[in-house]
């Protein structure tokens, strides 16, 4: 019997049934085939890569951030691993048990653990960062389902909050955000390295399977040339002397004037670097290096450039005299002393003495446009010191080329008005005269040690005056700080070449004769000066220079001669002998 | 007509070997193939566990590392906050100790060196 003899079986409607159910098994087939067409080869590289992400992955190889330490080599700045402990909420049986368990370790109120605790939650939530490695060890020796510790790096500053605004400070990424540790990040930071791995199927990493594919590069360590007991002493001081005079804040500078090499550089106000949140919005000016960001009218203590200047170009002698009558008028428009007073015939020591205005515009008179402009260009005026901080501002000196230029720029620009330059620019200008005469780059980084790592040399820039002239300058500085006015800020014993400086604020409409940058230079021992200073006290109560900054001068020179052992000047120690 | 098993049934019984007959020798070379890959096997076996438990002995012996690494880290840091300048001035104060009113320089004149230097006596 055949099936086409089988009761109710037509041959005709089988075949068709037969082909209906061929027809779809085929089409089936067809969009098998295809979608199978789709998923190799079409989307291969996807899907093969989704399948190796399975099981394969990379680990990231941290290298260590470099440390940033001071000139003897003591860290300011370094990175240290902490455990931080997390908590997955889903994972975790009883949140009581466990927060009531955490607490005691973590030195937290159980409740303020439990209320971390989302028992839905699949996402890891913070409890606590920065654990001491005890610490970590007591909770992981707790074995917490639910509860695990991951490494992750701390920027700690050992000396506290010194030198916060040359630091700088790192971003959660840890990545500079400030200072040194902004424009020095590609050196700091080092190279992230890599580590190819596989996983087996309940997440457990296969030991054997690891590949290093790049190793990591450490970041090199900086070795600054501040001193940390100069950076520290100079913040003390100028923080003190801040508060005492009611300033809005200040400035000190410290430079070897011999390499350019900076001891300190303080500020006030400045920023904690302790604080677990060191940034806070609405601050952002605290976090400038404002040595070479902001910029002011240096006031008198330009009259020593400009002085050096006339000397170095034989316009005048230290003993040129002039009448001082206290006033001139220039272009129709007089200008006065500082302090209105005609000082009768005076010499070009006593112009630097008296402070005198006059004197002073007669030297750039002297001098003419072309030569005074030349020498404010070659002592670094206008220029970037390329010291190495973030935002450093060239200065804005408007020389006879600049629009609206007259003759009475000329005179003002004599005495630091009208001019605007950097503490920075301002110091390195002034060691000029400490290093017979040749301007030196101002020099930071001194040393990098790790890969790639080199030794800095000091670079002199150019030679801007003589050696004789600059001596010519130290000695009638001398008679700066040696006048009777100042007899309280000398130290005994020791000579200084220095100059006082007061300047009106700038606004945009005119000066604000409240308020001005009380300020000082300062070289010494004036003989072979080994220190070069400038302290400039902001809005301060008592608005002269000579008032309220020599003070923190002589303060600040005290503690220095004895940390670095300058001994008293021979010739005062002679006379003190003798007398 | 005979149905197929009455036919099936009629036909001489017949012997299917099951195997073919095994010389000595053959027995003995089988034998030994399968000695061979069965410690093959147990070699392989006792090295992919061997080459596992090295390979969790040195994750657990670089955790150690890591460890030991963040302990020391974290002991330097220590290290240099004792010895900062803030630390020292705190203790030094606690100890009762001030800074100095006043510093007198002395000038020592020395004699000129005598050649030959300092033998060390």
């Amino acid at each position: 019997m055949t099936a086409a003899n089988a009761p109710g079986l037509d041959a005709s409607g089988g075949n068709a049934r037969l082909l209906v159910l061929a027809t779809l098994f085929l089409g089936v087939l067809l969009v098998l085939g295809f979608r199978l067409y789709q998923v190799q080869l079409l989307e291969h590289d996807k899907f093969s890569a989704l399948a190796t992400a399975e099981h394969r992955g990379t680990i990231p190889i941290v290298p260590r951030r470099g440390a940033i330490l001071d000139t003897e080599g003591h860290p300011l700045a370094i990175s240290v691993l902490y455990d931080s402990v997390f908590v997955v909420g889903s994972q975790v049986k009883d949140p009581q048990l466990v927060a009531q368990r955490l607490a005691p370790i973590l030195e937290m109120p159980p409740e303020e653990i439990a209320a971390q605790i989302d028992p839905k939650s699949t996402i890891p939530v913070l409890v606590k960062a920065r654990l001491p490695a005890a610490i970590a060890a007591r909770v992981r020796a707790l074995g917490l389902n639910g509860v695990f510790l991951e490494q992750a790096p701390s920027r700690e500053y050992p000396e506290g909050s010194i030198a916060a605004q040359v630091l700088g400070f790192v971003g959660r990424d840890f990545h500079g955000l400030a200072g040194l540790e902004l424009s020095l990040d590609d050196v700091l930071a080092g190279k992230q390295g890599a580590i190819e791995s596989e996983w087996d199927t309940t997440g457990r990493e296969i030991s054997i399977a690891r590949r290093v594919v790049s190793p990591a590069v450490e970041g090199t360590d900086v070795v600054l040339t501040l001193d940390r007991y100069v950076q520290r002493t100079a913040e003390r001081i100028l923080a003190n002397a801040v508060l005492e005079n009611k300033a809005t804040g200040g400035v000190i500078l410290v430079m070897n004037p011999r390499t350019g090499a900076l001891l300190a550089m303080a500020h006030v106000p400045t920023y904690s670097l302790t604080d677990d949140e060191i940034y806070k919005p609405g601050h952002d000016d605290l976090y400038k290096p404002v040595w070479v960001t902001d910029q002011y009218e240096p006031g008198s203590v330009m009259k020593v450039i400009t002085m050096a200047a006339g000397i170095n170009e034989g316009v005048v002698t230290p003993r040129t005299t002039i009448e001082d009558k206290g006033y001139v008028v220039i272009d129709g428009v007089t200008i006065h002393n500082w302090d209105g007073r005609a000082n009768g015939v005076i010499d070009m020591t006593q112009v630097l003495v008296h402070s005198a205005n006059v004197g002073s515009q007669f030297v750039s008179g002297r001098l003419g446009k072309e030569r005074f402009y030349h020498y404010l260009e070659l002592f670094g005026f206008g220029q970037p010191t390329n010291v190495g901080l973030p935002g450093e501002t060239p200065g804005l000196v408007r020389d006879y080329t600049a629009e609206g230029w007259t003759r009475l720029d000329l005179a003002t620009n004599s005495y630091g008005q009208g001019v605007a330059v950097t503490p920075l620019q301002m110091l390195s200008a002034v060691a000029v005269l400490g290093n017979d005469g040749t301007l030196m780059k101002p020099m930071l980084v001194q040393e990098t040690r790790g890969p790639g790592g080199q030794v800095f040399q000091p670079q002199a820039v150019r030679q801007v005056v003589s050696p004789e002239t600059a001596r010519t300058l130290r000695t009638m500085m001398v008679a700066v700080m040696n006048q009777p006015a100042l007899e309280q800020d000398r130290v005994p014993g020791y000579v200084i070449a220095g100059k006082t400086g007061t300047a009106d604020f700038a606004t945009t409409s005119g000066y604000n004769t409240g308020k001005t940058y009380a300020s000082v230079v300062a070289l010494l021992p004036a003989d072979e000066p080994r220190l070069a200073i400038l302290v400039r006290l902001d809005a301060p109560e008592k608005i002269y220079g000579g008032i309220v900054a020599a003070p923190v001068l002589k303060q600040l020179v005290e503690e220095l001669v004895t940390y670095y052992r300058i001994p008293p000047s021979a010739d005062v120690h002679a006379s003190a002998q003798t007398g | 007509m005979a149905s197929v098993t009455q036919q099936a049934a009629r036909l001489p019984a017949r012997r299917i070997p099951f195997l073919p007959a095994l010389s000595r020798a053959a027995a003995v070379w089988i034998s030994a193939l399968t000695l061979v890959f069965g410690l093959i096997s147990l070699f392989y076996l006792l090295l992919t566990s061997s080459i596992a438990t090295a390979g969790y002995d040195i994750q657990r012996l670089q955790a150690e590392q890591r460890d030991w690494e963040l302990k020391n880290e974290q002991l330097q840091l220590e290290l240099a906050k004792m010895q900062s300048l803030a630390w020292v001035e705190g203790r030094a104060t606690q100890l009762g100790m001030r800074k100095p009113d006043r510093v007198v320089t002395v000038h020592v004149t020395l004699p000129p060196a005598r050649n030959g230097g300092d033998d060390g006596r």
